[in-house]
């Protein structure tokens, strides 16, 4: 056990090695060295993206094609196409267009920016605290602020840009929380080299794309996922192409600690933040007519989604629970002395 | 918000205080006092503290303050002074070692990492921490002044102009890392103590105490 100790010390010692010589400039943002370039089994290209990629990760294009990927090399991985999808078809037959996110009553979106220094601009560079990316979070705030929806968008600095951002920023999501927002927004933009890839022609106007990340980690993907495809749904049939795509990654992005959160890139560094604000305006739209859709007025239809989340989380937790008794008590007869002592203790 | 989503969120929350309620009964707490103090955490998560205001500094009561507390209260109670130098040693160690995981994986939480980081954290102060003092007591501490020492690492990057940005410690309450890593060091002690104390068919050694 002693000599464990002292190697694990030496490690834990091996791990602060990188902080001598450590380069003090910051990231703007997403790293062009960090995409993953995606191909599918005939070596068709199919989409690159500044977060990792992982084997069992999905995607769903612009056309509503999926793709699950099946292999991860390095930069590159490899995917399956497994066909169009009917965005809410298959996530129930009573899911229309018209079915609003939210109880009648006040309408509230929450926006914030984990990545506070991401900006239109190739890196690395230094900047200054806020980048670029907040005033597309502006532009939003004020696009839904004009149909009518109450808008709270924290101004919370998360920097330094480095593995814990987002464990400040959930501090932000909790103070969010607390203004019951319909839904959470956190606004950045991806880092892949190609601006042709996000460019897109709406309505004479040409716009930055948006790409819509639900992290896979985390209790409330179900109904992350269903949101998304409503989302996407929506804008697919008031400007088509306005959404990039959802992809499904491996990750939680603080989407655990309230429903309806999701991760949106706006464009990548190498389109403007003029094209990127242009989109904003129109993404407005989808969220208004989501938010205020007609029909029903209950948001209920959501219950299945919600329901199997609390399995999820209840059946995790139970599984979780036995082995660790199992290991500790050696037989199923033992878990069952020990629970009844337990509960006998707790109920008495 | 309908009322699935709130049930929801606290059917979560609840899982999840019912997993922290287990670790302070740990804590040379009594039940009672235990679910005083997650009472205390969530009504302290509402109300923040401002240390300083340029650059900002403010600690969250029921995230920060709290747990700073309790830790503060077992350290005192800890069985004797070889303990206490060993938990000092591991709150070091741990908040270095999350320092450095951050900076090696500068973009953690991108789910290019093995696990995500919310968990990362707190299982590497728990096993650093366990193996250093292998008490449970250590783990907790660790954990929660680990990520705390963190914080204040970065903070001084702050302080020095280095960075503009702001820190909001123990920000998120009781879903922050500072008592997420508390409770899981806790729960990998008490996992991996109970555990080697089966292999061996007996006490894993000085520290499987409680």
């Amino acid at each position: 056990m002693k000599r464990i100790k002292v190697f694990f010390v030496l490690f834990c010692l091996l791990l602060y090695l990188p902080l001598y010589g450590q380069n003090n400039s910051e990231i703007i943002g997403h790293r062009e060295e960090d995409i993953c370039w995606v191909y599918d089994q005939e070596d068709n290209y199919i989409f690159a993206i500044a977060l990792a990629v992982n084997v069992g990760d999905k995607y769903i294009d612009e056309d509503n094609i999926e793709y699950e990927i099946i292999e991860v090399g390095g930069n590159k991985a490899i995917c399956k196409k497994k066909g169009k999808v009917d965005l809410l078809a298959d996530i129930g037959p009573e899911f229309t267009l018209q079915i609003p996110l939210a109880k009648e009553g006040k309408k509230t979106v929450a926006i914030y920016h984990t990545h506070n220094d991401e900006s239109y601009l190739p890196g690395p560079v230094n900047i200054d605290g806020v980048g670029e990316i907040h005033e597309v979070g502006d532009a939003l705030k004020e696009a839904l602020e004009k149909k009518g929806i109450t808008v709270v968008k924290s101004e919370n600095l998360h920097l330094p840009h480095d593995g814990a951002a987002y464990e400040r920023s959930r501090g932000t999501v909790a103070d969010l929380v607390q203004e019951e927002p319909d839904i959470i927004f956190d606004l950045h933009r991806d880092a892949i080299p190609r601006k042709d890839e996000y460019l897109k022609e709406i309505n004479g106007k040409t716009i930055s794309q948006i790409r819509l990340v639900v992290g896979r980690q985390n209790p409330n993907q179900k109904v992350n996922d269903q949101f998304a495809r409503r989302l996407k749904a929506l804008a697919d049939e008031e400007y088509p192409g306005l959404i990039k795509g959802i992809f499904y990654g491996k990750g939680v992005y603080n989407q655990h600690v309230a429903p309806h959160s999701l991760l949106l890139e706006f464009g990548t560094h190498v389109t403007t933040k003029e094209q990127a604000i242009a989109s904003a305006q129109l993404f407005a739209e989808p969220v208004s007519k989501l938010l205020f859709a007609s029909k029903g007025g209950t948001g209920q239809k959501e219950n299945a989604g919600i329901f199997s989340s609390i399995i999820w989380i209840l059946g995790v937790t139970g599984i979780g629970v036995l082995i660790y008794l199992l290991i500790n008590e050696g037989s199923l007869g033992g878990v069952g002395k020990r629970l009844k002592a337990f509960f006998r203790k707790e109920l008495k | 918000m309908t009322t699935g989503i709130i049930l929801l969120m606290i059917i979560g929350l609840l899982v999840y205080l019912g997993a922290a309620h287990r670790v302070l009964d740990r804590l040379y707490l009594t039940d009672k006092s235990a679910l005083l103090i997650i009472a205390l955490m969530i009504i302290g998560s509402f109300f923040d503290l401002t240390i300083k205001r340029n650059p900002l500094l403010t600690i969250n009561i029921g995230g920060g303050l709290i747990p700073l507390l309790l830790s503060v209260y077992v350290f005192i109670k800890a069985d004797s002074r070889k303990e206490r130098i060993r938990t000092l040693v591991a709150v070091f160690l741990t908040g270095l070692a999350i320092y450095a995981i951050s900076i090696i994986f500068s973009d953690f939480g991108h789910g290019r990492d093995i696990i995500d980081p919310m968990y990362l954290y707190a299982i590497s102060g728990g096993l650093i921490a366990y193996l250093l003092g292998r008490s449970r007591r250590a783990s907790f501490i660790a954990g929660t002044i680990g990520f705390l020492l963190y914080n204040l690492f970065i903070y001084y990057r702050l302080l020095t102009g280095e960075i503009r940005s702001q820190l909001r410690i123990g920000g998120a309450g009781v879903y922050d890392s500072i008592i997420i890593s508390g409770v899981l060091a806790v729960l990998l002690a008490e996992f991996l103590g109970e555990s080697l104390e089966r292999l061996t068919g007996g006490h894993s050694g000085k520290g499987g105490e409680e």
